[in-house]
């Protein structure tokens, strides 16, 4: 039932009239950022989304100045409203599942054991990556107070290209940690699933 | 002589829990003062309170200026260096990063300064180096010279001897012996404590204590119990 409620709105969300897709889209935002547990993930991807939709303006302004002959911009709008509606729909999919029943769906269908605890992982280590990342703004905040605009930023491009080279480093450190283990760490998903749905006592 | 650190009837939160309630210290120039207290007792808490990170309520002032008023100004008199090396190391050289911070004092950034500047702190053979490809060790003392390039007048260490051997930690304190900056520490290795600071700031379940001499906490096992410190 919720499956098919997701993959519903996975569809909406590629097919719909963009008249209606948009005002679904906003409320939809605008619901999830109401809810703490969705809140940051939301805002993340506003901010993501609303950056590509900024450019897309920018270069149309550009272009209507300079009177070229420009490519077809609501095209591309239309599809970063498409993009922005089904990251709604992953966020609504993490809301109504838990990561042990998405892996368990993954295996069903014959996802690799290696792709399995990879992602397992990469959630675990989500909020990781939160952390170290607001370590990394605090010490950019810190070291940059006083500084030129042009200083301040050449210390985020720096922070930036760092905070990348983490991540790439940690994913390689997963990787190994797997291969050294044997290709998959065989999580017991069944027996966690089950454990969800146990009722909670008290 | 004025205080380049006041803090007075000052509470502050992580998250939505309070910390710690009703702390007031003052460090003049030079001053050295530890900060102790059990894990989550509110040290962290307190450097980043002081660099205008978290919220408070009562008194805390860098240099005169209310931090909540001035985060920034607060930031730029005091240096911090805080327990992940790899997020505060952000250049792709150990010059770059010795650089930018001289540069910020506005220094001059080229070569002999920065070259003199790192033999200050025995970082010559490194300064071509990634942050990444340091020991533990080297980005500390890394951490430390880039913070003291800055010339801040005051310097919060959150750990710095967390994940040095012996003799990493004796060079460390013997360098930090060395340094005039006002030193506000926050360890859990209390020879270091000792070693370098006069003062006390004791954090545990939400209180705070200040003791002027650090030897009569050492000295009083009740309160070395009742902190959980032992």
């Amino acid at each position: 039932m919720r499956a098919a409620l997701l993959l519903l709105f996975q569809a909406a969300a590629l097919l719909a009239d963009p008249r209606f897709l948009a005002p679904a889209t906003v409320a939809a935002a605008a619901w999830f950022a109401g809810r703490k547990e969705s809140r940051s993930r939301v805002l993340l991807g506003t901010g993501v989304f609303g950056m590509f939709f900024f450019v897309l303006c920018l270069l149309g302004a550009v272009e209507g100045f300079l009177r070229l002959s420009a490519p077809d911009y609501g095209r591309y709008a239309l599809l970063t409203l498409r993009g922005y509606a089904s990251f709604l729909v992953v966020v609504a999919g993490t809301a109504m599942f838990t990561l042990a029943e998405i892996l368990c769906f993954l295996k069903r269908i014959r996802v690799p054991g290696y792709i399995l605890t990879m992602v397992y992982l990469m959630v675990h280590d989500l909020s990781v990556f939160v952390r170290l990342a607001s370590e990394t703004s605090r010490a950019v905040r810190s070291r940059g107070a006083g500084l030129r605009l042009p200083q301040r930023l050449k210390l985020t491009i720096h922070a930036a290209r760092n905070f990348m080279v983490f991540a790439v480093l940690k994913f390689r450190l997963r990787h190994e940690h797997i291969q050294a283990r044997g290709l998959s760490l065989d999580l017991p998903l069944d027996e966690w699933r089950a454990r969800e749905r146990l009722p909670q006592s008290g | 002589m004025n205080a380049c650190l006041k803090a007075d009837d000052l509470s502050f939160w992580r998250g939505e829990r309070a910390v710690v309630s009703g702390l007031s210290f003052t460090a003049a120039p030079g001053d050295r003062i530890a900060v102790l207290g059990a894990n989550g007792s509110g040290k962290t808490t307190l450097i980043r309170t002081i660099l205008g990170f978290s919220p408070y309520r009562g008194t805390l002032e860098v240099e005169g200026r209310e931090v909540r008023d001035r985060p920034k100004e607060a930031r730029k008199a005091a240096a911090a260096v805080f327990g992940d090396a790899d997020t505060q190391l952000l250049m792709p050289t150990v010059y770059d990063e010795l650089a930018f911070s001289l540069k910020a004092a506005e220094e001059r950034a080229g070569g002999p300064d920065v070259r003199a500047f790192a033999g200050r702190f025995g970082l010559v053979p490194l300064l071509d180096r990634h942050p990444s490809q340091l020991s533990s060790g080297e980005k500390r003392k890394v951490l430390l010279a880039q913070s003291l390039g800055r010339r801040p007048s005051i310097l919060l260490l959150d750990e710095p001897t967390s994940d040095l051997d012996a003799r990493g930690s004796r060079r460390l304190r013997e360098m930090l012996a060395q340094v005039p900056q006002t030193i506000i520490l926050a360890t859990h290795h209390y020879d270091l404590a000792m070693a370098l600071c006069r003062k006390a700031v004791v954090l545990g379940g939400g209180k705070a204590a200040v003791y002027e001499d650090i030897r009569r906490l050492f000295d009083d096992p009740a309160a070395l119990d009742r902190w959980e410190l032992l």
